[in-house]
């Protein structure tokens, strides 16, 4: 490829003359260093028109990368135009959905997170759809901190919480809570959010000591234990 | 025997008992009475009814599922993914057939070959990340940076249980 930066280039290179002058053992006579001086300044600018011309190349590299990678990124698109999982229609999509959220492993992929979590953060048609779907949001597990540990910028719990109670919409929740010690009679705001919602309630598991030491605020919930 | 042609063209017979464990099928017959017509499937490819019929065949003399069992059925059932070793076998097919079967049994109303498809899709979905998912089946990530955004957050909260 001709670079046009290169073109008009000023000094021949001639390592076999210098070497044989370098090796004759005699200094340079004022006329020849004045030469040599003109040559190393016009080196000089043959020089920067090389950094110039690396500069553009650098350029070039950097939009054919990206022309490149935006065409990969239109091929994969296309691919995924025509992946046979497209053509269910949504009905048979949450069908499927309603398989994976369910079964003896709870719902939850190996790192612990919910299936439904997850399939709502494969795509947009996945994520409207499941979000669309309350069914599938009327089983969940959380995790309350004793009110020692407790920190409102960390509640974890009461964000879980209030996104189930909001995606289940109206329907029954079943739900397995495990809890620290709690002493205080208001309790955890994650409480406060379900306790409010008792009427949904289908199913309650409840991991930890449950007395009214413990949870004074569960003790006023319409609970039928 | 009943006769049925697919959407290339191509016909089958098949045993009335072994046929009619598709409801669709079921219905048409029931239509038509008594007659030598052959039933026209124009949403199923010879090769994806060549597998149908092989799982009506196997399946033949099973009770078949009520029709309103979708509705009454207790949720445990759907909740389980356990499919029988012959199913999994049967099953064992590359991704483009796999959707077709799907695609067929629900047209046809096989509601157990249906389930066997759906729980295998599901199978392959659970205990993978959507990056994985995406991957498997070929979806592309289309979400928005505030979307990414919100998502992450969500697998944040659950991350945390």
């Amino acid at each position: 490829m001709e670079i046009e930066t290169l073109s008009n280039l000023r000094i021949k290179v001639d390592n076999t003359s210098i070497s044989t002058k370098l090796r004759s053992g005699y200094g340079s006579c004022p006329s020849e260093s004045s030469e040599i001086s003109q040559i190393l300044q016009l080196a000089e600018k043959d020089l920067e028109d090389y950094e110039t011309a690396l500069h553009e190349l650098h350029m070039r590299t950097l939009s054919v990368q990206f022309h490149k990678s935006r065409l990969e990124g239109y091929m994969e698109r296309l691919r995924s135009m025509r992946a046979p999982i497209r053509r269910l229609p949504n009905e048979l999509l949450l069908r499927i959905f309603t398989f994976c959220c369910g079964g003896n492993d709870g719902g939850h992929s190996r790192f612990g997170i919910p299936n439904v979590i997850v399939i709502s953060a494969v795509c947009t048609r996945w994520r409207e759809l499941v979000d669309s779907y309350s069914q599938l949001w009327t089983r969940f597990a959380v995790r309350f901190c004793s009110n020692e540990d407790y920190d409102p910028e960390q509640d974890i719990a009461t964000s879980q919480i209030k996104l189930y109670l909001e995606r289940s919409r109206d329907k029954l929740v079943s739900m397995c809570i495990s809890a620290g010690y709690w002493g205080e009679p208001s309790g955890h705001p994650g409480f406060q959010l379900l306790l409010a919602q008792s009427h949904r309630w289908r199913n309650l598991f409840f991991e930890g000591e449950f007395s009214s030491r413990s949870h004074p605020g569960l003790l006023f919930a319409r609970l039928s234990l | 025997m009943v006769t049925l042609v697919t959407s290339d063209n191509e016909k089958f017979t098949a045993d009335k008992e072994v046929a009619e464990r598709s409801v669709l099928i079921k219905n048409m017959l029931e239509d038509v009475g008594e007659s030598d017509q052959p039933i026209p499937l124009p949403n199923v490819s010879s090769s994806v009814l060549k597998k149908v019929l092989e799982y009506c065949e196997h399946h033949r003399g099973e009770p078949l599922p009520a029709a309103d069992a979708d509705t009454t059925q207790d949720d445990t059932r759907k909740r389980t993914t356990d499919i029988s070793e012959w199913d999994q076998k049967f099953i064992t097919v590359d991704q483009e057939m796999l959707f077709e079967i799907i695609l067929a049994a629900n047209y046809l109303d096989i509601k157990s070959l249906l389930d066997v498809g759906c729980k295998t899709v599901a199978n392959m979905i659970k205990g993978k990340t959507p990056e994985e998912i995406r991957k498997l089946f070929n979806i592309v990530n289309d979400f928005t940076p505030e979307e990414e955004a919100q998502i992450k957050k969500e697998n944040e909260w659950a991350e945390d249980r």
